[in-house]
């Protein structure tokens, strides 16, 4: 009986069945979708974050002070420290590996340049190098650590004999990408003109086997640049590794905050000193949580809106069909009889509709990554059932109200037709 | 006696939603949680861009002004007008000085109370505040080893630092020694050739006022925008604003649409009121002035309820998430409130249609 009553309710009342159905299905679409963004864009809004350039810095722990004005090194080029360029693989190995971005070693030289007076700086460095690792190869190098550089023609290869000149250096010798130029007593081949808008401007950047050769230091580097995905720092990443128990700071090295991926990297490099550059680790914490934070409050009034839908629409069904209940009131059903029939079908609508805005959201969700951030979304398997179990809630929230007007209703005034 | 027109329509109009209460709040309440939220998105959607634009002004300096040849105060007074209202610069100037034992180290001579604006990430012991105090980077500590009150010299001239503070910032200025601008100038005789500029806004603006500053640079002198802040801050805030912009309209699209069936579904309910006026010879015109008044009331009321609610939750998601109040913007008020007008004349309209083709008799006798 009572599953005939819920499949007639059905049958009889299509279209409004469809209509409450439609409400949960955009409401639950849009609750989808906004908490699939929002669960991502704090990684997304990370990458995106990580165009700031290198947020780690590595040098020789014994080198010497930098003197550098206006980007003119006057520190002799032998004095100092060198890291080996064959250690710096390990900053892959390190336990928050998969969170390097890339990295970028340098290694400056003063060089002759045909056409220029004074000794011109020459950075080697890698351009997209690809490092062979265990089950992967890794491609890093300027291109991933300062994503603001920008090359007029076409980047050099890693291991090729072409460099690019500085903005600045190339006006004042009027070269063109594809020009050769004197470095070293060599000609050398112009792949591109670089824009940067800081001391590279002025200098020629180089593969960095290129540099090793010119300078005859074979595997060395001075610093290397490293850019991590790392996470906002609080009051337990500032403290001193130094002064931790076993346990606390493993507990410490476990998050990727800049202070422990640097303090790894520190331990994986032989006689190496890793820092975080506070422009860039401080700062992107802050603006990566206000970010995060607003897109969860976001989410916050697209659950609002959803219970708002799906809420307005249970409450005009239950109040349509009181004649209905009026009748069934007199034909002898108790109120448990009548409740659990809205509630069967409300649940009904609810899982229906959860199901079906679910895999609309999806798709709503992945356009939105890609219209945004032009790349795929990572979906929770698990929000399925966070939103079924949303879907119910505010479906029977929603139809609260108007079944417990329903328990009120006296069947011989309804049934008159003089309102509810 | 009989009334007067209008005196009849608001009077129905009063009835109508006196008498049912429940519905009648019902969907003033849809209506008003539609606004609230239409409201509190586009407040945050216009006010995003400043607040957020805080927190890259932490990131330092956009613009880098350089004259090898220096710059005076007066040039420098000019150059913070043309890069707008409370702009202040930070000027430096820069000398290779020997410490005590004969090794070279960079002094940077600066605008302590400047720096301390612009460079909210260096992270120092103290500020210093009088003459003879000075910053010293943490790889630059090495080369004073234990001295208390070093000495450094520069062209013959002797510098002695009285106060010694430390700065970490983890990049090129652990390396090097900063001191007052004041002490450099009286020291060294160099004037300074960098300043550093925080303009605010965004790329395209930063771009409009760097043109306008190299018109009136002299000749040797540049002014070039740190690329590494400019673009990474057009990219991140260009990402956000968007994702808001489409996460703004779905939601609204949804509280819209439902506030559409709502209504819709309040006027059809009485199609019984509808038939029983056009039966006592009402024309077709009264009663859709009389459904369409009832629903556009419902919607300047609610969009007027939902203003004041939406601006209070923009104001609480300011403070809870900036620190911050979004401050209400009264330039959102009249999109809401057409949203909401036109919302409730097509929830009124679609049914009012739909009920013209039907005859009353038919509707009162309940088919």
């Amino acid at each position: 009986m009572f599953l005939t009553l819920l499949y007639q309710s059905f049958i009889r009342q299509r279209r409004r069945k469809l209509l409450a159905g439609l409400a949960i299905l955009l409401g639950m679409t849009v609750t989808t979708a906004m908490i699939s963004v929002g669960v991502d864009v704090g990684d997304k809004m990370n990458q995106e974050i990580r165009s700031y350039g290198a947020n780690i810095l590595v040098y020789p722990q014994a080198d010497t002070l930098d003197v550098n004005v206006g980007g003119v090194q006057m520190k002799p080029a032998s004095d100092g420290a060198y890291l080996k360029e064959s250690d710096l693989v390990q900053i892959k190995s390190i336990f928050w590996g998969h969170n390097i971005l890339g990295y970028s070693p340098m290694l400056s030289v003063n060089v002759k340049v045909g056409g220029v007076g004074s000794p011109v700086e020459m950075i080697g460095t890698y351009f997209a190098k690809a490092i062979p690792l265990e089950q992967e190869t890794f491609v890093t190098g300027v291109t991933k650590t300062h994503p603001w550089w920008k090359v007029e023609g076409a980047w050099p290869g890693d291991d090729s004999n072409a460099v690019l000149v500085g903005q600045k250096l190339a006006a004042h010798l009027t070269a063109h990408a594809g020009d050769n130029l004197y470095i070293a007593g060599k000609e050398t081949k112009v792949a591109g003109i670089l824009t940067t808008g800081d001391k590279e401007d002025d200098a020629i950047v180089a593969p960095l086997a290129m540099v090793q050769k010119i300078a005859g230091l074979p595997n060395d580097v001075r610093r290397v640049y490293v850019s991590a995905l790392t996470k906002p720092e609080d009051d337990f990443a500032r403290r001193d590794p130094a002064s931790m128990s076993p346990a606390v700071l493993e507990k410490w090295s476990c998050s990727p905050y800049a202070n422990s991926i640097a303090y790894q990297i520190q331990g994986a490099i032989p006689g190496s000193r890793a820092e975080q550059v506070r422009k860039v680790a401080q700062n992107e914490g802050v603006l990566l949580s206000h970010i995060a934070g607003l897109m969860w409050l976001v989410t916050l009034a697209a659950l609002g809106a959803a219970a708002l839908a799906v809420s307005a629409s249970m409450a005009t069904t239950v109040f349509e069909r009181r004649r209905e209940i009026g009748l069934m009131k007199s034909l002898g059903a108790n109120n448990a009889a009548i409740v659990t029939l809205f509630v069967s079908e409300g649940s009904i609508l609810a899982i229906v509709g959860g199901l079906l805005g679910f895999g609309l959201g999806l798709m709503m969700a992945q356009r939105m990554s890609k219209a945004v951030f032009n790349e795929p979304l990572t979906v929770q398997p698990a929000l399925l059932w966070v939103i079924l179990f949303a879907a119910l809630v505010v479906t029977l929230l929603g139809s609260l109200a108007s079944i417990r007007r329903a328990m009120r209703i006296d069947s011989a005034i309804v049934l008159r037709g003089d309102g509810a | 006696m009989p009334l007067a027109p209008s005196k009849m329509f608001f009077r129905l109009l009063l009835r109508a939603a006196t008498v049912r209460r429940g519905r009648t709040l019902t969907a003033l309440l849809a209506m008003a949680v539609a606004a609230t939220l239409a409201t509190a998105l586009l407040s945050i959607y216009g006010d995003v861009s400043g607040k957020l634009g805080g927190d890259f002004k932490k990131f330092g300096a956009n613009v880098i002004v350089s004259a090898p040849e220096g710059m005076s105060a007066a040039q420098i007074a000019e150059l913070e007008r043309t890069a707008g209202t409370s702009v202040t610069g930070l000027p430096s100037a820069f000398a290779v000085a020997k410490t005590a034992s004969g090794k070279p180290v960079v002094v940077v001579g600066t605008d302590f109370i400047a720096a301390q604006k612009m460079d909210s990430f260096w992270s120092v012991t103290k500020w210093p505040s009088a003459a003879g105090e000075a910053l010293i980077g943490s790889r630059a500590a090495g080369v004073f080893s234990a001295e208390a009150r070093p000495s450094l010299e520069f062209n013959g001239k002797q510098y002695e630092v009285k106060q010694k503070y430390s700065l970490h910032t983890g990049g090129d200025e652990d390396s090097r020694i900063y001191i007052s601008l004041g002490d450099f100038e009286k020291w060294t005789g160099l004037p300074p050739t960098v300043l550093e500029l925080a303009i605010p806004g965004s790329a395209d603006e930063i771009g409009t006022v760097l043109q306008k500053m190299r018109a009136q640079l002299p000749q040797g002198t540049t002014a070039q925008p740190v690329r590494q802040i400019v673009e990474a801050q057009a990219k991140v805030m260009d990402k956000t604003r968007f994702i808001l912009l489409l996460s703004a309209i779905a939601i609204t699209l949804t509280v819209a649409l439902c506030v559409l069936a709502t209504l819709t579904a309040s006027v059809l309910e009485r199609r019984k009121d509808y038939a029983v006026m056009k039966a006592l010879g009402s024309s077709q015109g009264a009663v859709n002035a009389i459904f369409i008044g009832e629903t556009l009331s419902l919607a300047i009321l609610g969009s007027i309820f939902g203003f004041a609610a939406g601006c209070a939750l923009a104001e609480w998601i300011g403070h809870t998430n900036f620190h911050a109040a979004i401050v209400p913007n009264i330039g959102v008020f009249p999109p809401v409130l057409a949203g909401c007008v036109l919302v409730a004349l097509v929830s009124a309209v679609i049914p009012l249609t739909l009920l013209q083709k039907t005859e009353p008799a038919a509707m009162l006798k309940g088919e």
